[in-house]
């Protein structure tokens, strides 16, 4: 480690090592500008439970069994297609191997992260996939997985934020985006969720805003 | 993205196999080989049975292991065993198959729970095993049966759902609320058959389930000689519970064996 905190100096890199860094944090960066007004949020309602609020230029899916429920959110509507026949894939696995009972959180994580990583690290693939998982299950767990393939681990009743955000990279729509959020609906009633997102979706210049209740 | 997706899952979750595919020895002339000697060889007898009850699932079994027909192995053997916090697996057939069984679901047991912090469902191992036999008859064996076991599965689900599975070697799998395996199936299923509907019903409580199993395994014991009888080994009986897993201890188990050869259940 450097000084200045780098792995090694840049003069001790070889031509090959900073071409893959490179591609790979173009490729991060990318998928980051196209994530950049994707979100999924959960809100945190008491006692212990809440709702999701998913928004973006592109329609997303929810995906649930009796074990757990989960909001898929990306770039494209393509990309999320992948996401869900990528849960779908691990579903089916799981089901013939052991049985569809055995299809939790835990399981549906550790593989989308295991796909993910290894996806934006694949110099043959000129695009990363652009989509993530937010995950809540029945012990109170919210699992962010995210394009890169990272976790995040909150309990619904430990979480210290009300609010839990997946997406949004842009900057300035982030902070547009924290400024708004503030007065969401603290209960889950539909007509001011409605009012909220319709205020949401024109203040951000949302192509699609929706509500999911796990 | 399918290529990597599925490469990726063969690595998380390998379908279970025991060893690599067969090759390369021919089958017809095996087979010919091994049907003669199976003739010969001895099968080994049990009964073991498991039914639901008020609190959850009843297993019990005899303590007989026997070598073919004339040789007696031990009286003292324990056929029914916990193979994860909730779940008893009781086996029939060729000691070293069902040891062997129970060696792999104990180990998939403790990797899955610590690998995603959730225990394995019931019908999960039932079906990892279901697979195993499978891949055994379809690859390692395939002149032959597969392996040569019975087994019954029970427990209780994340949910707390009680489920009982029966499994054979060839990989059939049933669901059921009351089964009896082994070569004394057909008596003990006689007791277990004439309870039928408190069985279903599950509204039989601790001492009246002992007194059904003592019965079955008695009735096994009588007519069949693989099975041991209750006034030689005390058959040994274990519960699965929202508790956990728990066996009857044999002085309990004894004085319902008194009661059943005093005629008086």
């Amino acid at each position: 480690m450097t000084e200045n905190g780098e792995v090694c100096k840049f003069s001790e890199m070889s031509a090959s090592r900073i071409s893959l860094l490179g591609e790979f944090e173009l490729k991060k960066f990318e998928a980051e500008q196209r994530m950049g007004e994707v979100f999924s949020v959960f809100v945190k309602l008491e006692p212990g439970n809440g709702y999701f609020i998913c928004g973006g230029n592109a329609q997303f899916y929810r995906f649930s069994n009796q074990n757990f429920a989960c909001v898929v959110t990306g770039a494209s509507l393509s990309e999320i297609n992948q996401g869900m026949e990528l849960l779908q894939k691990v579903g089916s696995r799981i089901s013939s191997v052991f049985s569809s009972d055995d299809f939790h959180s835990t399981v549906a994580m550790d593989y989308l992260s295991k796909y993910l990583r290894t996806d934006i690290r694949n110099m043959k693939k000129p695009q990363a996939l652009a989509v993530e998982f937010f995950i809540t299950d029945i012990l109170g767990s919210l699992i962010r997985v995210s394009f890169q393939g990272d976790i995040e681990v909150d309990s619904i009743d430990n979480a210290d934020n009300k609010i839990l955000l997946l997406g949004g990279y842009d900057k300035k729509f982030r902070e547009d985006f924290w400024e708004e959020i503030k007065q969401v609906p603290q209960s889950i009633d539909k007509e001011k969720m409605t009012e909220f997102a319709e205020r949401l979706k024109d203040k951000l210049k949302l192509s699609k805003i929706g509500f999911v209740i796990p | 993205m399918s290529d990597l997706a599925d490469k990726i899952l063969d690595s998380v979750f390998p379908r279970p196999s025991l060893s690599t595919k067969f090759s390369g020895r021919g089958g017809a002339t095996m087979s010919a080989g091994r049907d003669d000697t199976k003739d010969k060889l001895p099968y080994t007898g049990t009964t073991v049975l498991a039914f639901k009850y008020k609190n959850g699932i009843m297993f019990a079994a005899d303590r007989k292991t026997s070598g073919g027909y004339l040789r007696i192995f031990s009286l003292d053997t324990i056929k029914i065993e916990e193979v994860a916090s909730h779940t008893v697996i009781g086996c029939a057939g060729l000691v070293a198959d069902s040891q062997f069984l129970k060696g792999i679901l104990e180990e998939t047991n403790g990797s899955f729970g610590g690998k995603y912090r959730f225990p394995l469902s019931t019908e999960g191992q039932a079906n990892y095993i279901v697979n195993l036999c499978r891949n055994f008859r379809f690859y390692i064996n395939p002149w032959d049966m597969g392996l040569e076991i019975q087994a019954i599965l029970g427990g209780m689900d994340f949910s707390g759902d009680f489920k009982i599975f029966e499994i054979s070697g060839e990989g059939s799998l049933y669901k059921k609320d009351f089964t009896a395996i082994g070569s004394g199936t057909d008596h003990a299923l006689g007791v277990l058959r004439e309870n039928k509907k408190s069985l279903v019903k599950k509204n039989l409580n601790l001492q009246e389930s002992m007194a059904v199993a003592v019965k079955a395994i008695y009735r096994a014991g009588e007519a069949d000689s693989g099975t041991s009888d209750i006034r030689v080994a005390i058959p040994s009986i274990a519960v699965v519970t929202k508790t956990g897993v728990k066996f009857i201890k044999t002085e309990n188990v004894k004085k319902v064996v008194n009661r059943v050869l005093e005629g008086e259940v």
